[in-house]
């Protein structure tokens, strides 16, 4: 009988057993938390739109390494370190993600597409009930999106990698993703990555902090529906295109997001129904869901095993940590200045993360006192938030890539 | 929408003033003075935004939502 080479015959297991042991174990680590996030996701422990895609991407490319010549390993799924045009016209026709990376990836359109989605899902008539008080508790739960930036930059990241990190705290993963890209291109895979991680996690850890910081009797406070206006269509696409407008103005940089999120609320305003259906579906959907494929595939061994990984979990962790603080800080402000007639609940909301702290602020508040009604209230902080991030990416964007070398 | 015809054209003046502090106004000075009219501007920018979201304000009688009884407990 023939000797077998079963190492031929499995290469993943071939290339796993040829490379570095430290990759080797990588690997395997990255297979099991693949599997992890798949059945974490469909469990719901974890977002599932977001970690089956990542999950599979991740066990799939970290076991489907295969010999590329004789000296050379690697996969088949995408390369994301090409430039030179030549050797990326072939890797477009043999990686079957590469045109995906190349042409969605790469310019943040992906990230663009997303926020669209986000847009057409968005009603800023919530905003609209007291405008002031959400954009103050927006701006306020950006806390740790600017104080993380400092520690950051003492902990040895240099200023663009600070401030793509320190962007987790605004809780919108397509904006962390859009600034990485442009500040930290060698980072963006990790950072997005915990971006997600965390993200998903929102509904399960907020709530603990709004017990820990906020008593009942102040979770329960019913809010005066008295005050919710009725905001016409006509007011709301006012609205939008001027505040588009001029958010383009003063940040060009980001102009792509902000006419990105504008223009799903107003195809969404505007009252037309295929194009609130496509963007609202297709759009936000199939974004999302290539987002997390694409992320899952370029997390290989290689990326985890930087150096800077361990430091971007904590910084992470730190940064939507903070804003939680800071939001429901704003929250307890909008309490003693509206004489106490202001669920601080709300506060959580204005962190972002559209509309999971909505849904977070509103049943905490539910679970204290059942007739507290705040979503109309926490949705108007949460659009609030994704505005108040936006800007908050322009202006690192803006002050980094112009100062910064 | 018509009666609240000065917030949405004040609030945009003055949205569009901020910018132009920030965008044309800034890039002119040094130092202290060009700090100090950036964050004027965007001040500028935020208040003109907020002054043209409260045009959509409305009195209580005109109001989305009416008041729930509450239920007693």
């Amino acid at each position: 009988m023939p000797e077998i080479d079963f190492l031929n015959i499995f290469q993943g297991i071939a290339t796993m057993v040829a490379s570095d042991p430290l990759i080797a174990v990588a690997r395997v680590v990255l297979i099991a938390l693949g599997i992890a996030f798949v059945f974490l996701g469909a469990k719901g422990t974890l977002e599932p739109l977001i970690m089956i895609p990542m999950g599979i991407g991740m066990a799939c490319v970290n076991a489907g390494v295969l010999y590329l010549s004789a000296n050379t390993m690697g996969t088949i799924f995408i390369d994301p370190t090409v430039s030179d045009p030549a050797k990326l016209l072939d890797i477009l026709q043999i990686d079957f993600l590469q045109p995906i990376y190349t042409f969605t990836f790469s310019n943040g359109l992906i990230a663009c597409l997303v926020f669209m989605g986000i847009g057409a899902i968005s009603d800023i008539g919530y905003m609209l009930i007291a405008p002031v008080r959400c954009m103050f508790i927006a701006i306020m739960a950006e806390l740790g999106t600017l104080l993380t930036f400092p520690i950051a930059v003492a902990m040895g990241l240099t200023y663009k990698e600070a401030a793509a990190i320190a962007m987790v705290g605004s809780a919108d993963a397509p904006m962390v993703l859009y600034t990485s890209l442009l500040l930290a291109r060698d980072l963006f895979v990790p950072i997005t990555i915990v971006a997600y991680l965390y993200l998903s996690l929102c509904y399960a850890g907020y709530p603990y902090l709004v017990r820990l910081m906020i008593p009942k009797h102040l979770r329960g406070i019913k809010m005066d529906q008295k005050t919710v206006p009725n905001v016409s269509p006509a007011e709301k696409i006012t609205f939008a295109i001027i505040t588009a407008t001029v958010l383009c103005l003063l940040f060009p940089v980001a102009a792509p997001l902000f006419m990105s999120f504008f223009v799903g609320v107003i195809v969404r305003e505007s009252g037309v129904k295929q194009y609130v259906e496509f963007l609202s579906g297709t759009v936000l959907y199939g974004s999302t869901f290539f987002l997390g494929l694409l992320l899952g595939v370029l997390f290989e061994a290689n990326t985890i095993l930087n150096p800077k990984v361990l430091l971007l979990l904590f910084l992470g962790m730190t940064a939507l940590l903070l804003s939680g603080i800071g939001g429901i800080i704003g929250g307890y402000i909008v309490y003693w200045t509206s004489g106490r007639t202001f669920n601080p609940v709300i506060g959580i909301a204005g962190v972002s993360c559209v509309p999971t702290t909505a849904k977070v602020a509103q049943k905490e508040a539910h679970l204290a006192n059942k007739f507290a009604m705040v979503l109309p209230w926490a949705m108007g902080a949460c659009v609030s938030g994704v505005i108040s991030s936006a800007i908050i990416a322009g202006i690192y964007v803006t002050v980094l890539q112009t100062h910064t070398p | 929408m018509r009666g609240k015809k000065a917030y949405w054209i004040g609030g945009t003046l003055t949205a569009l003033l901020g910018v132009g502090l920030v965008r044309l106004l800034a890039p002119a000075l040094a130092g202290v003075a060009s700090s100090l009219v950036v964050v004027a501007g965007y001040l500028l920018v935020i208040v003109g935004i907020t002054i043209v979201a409260l045009a959509t304000r409305r009195k209580d009688s005109e109001a989305f939502l009416t008041i729930e009884k509450e239920a007693k407990d």
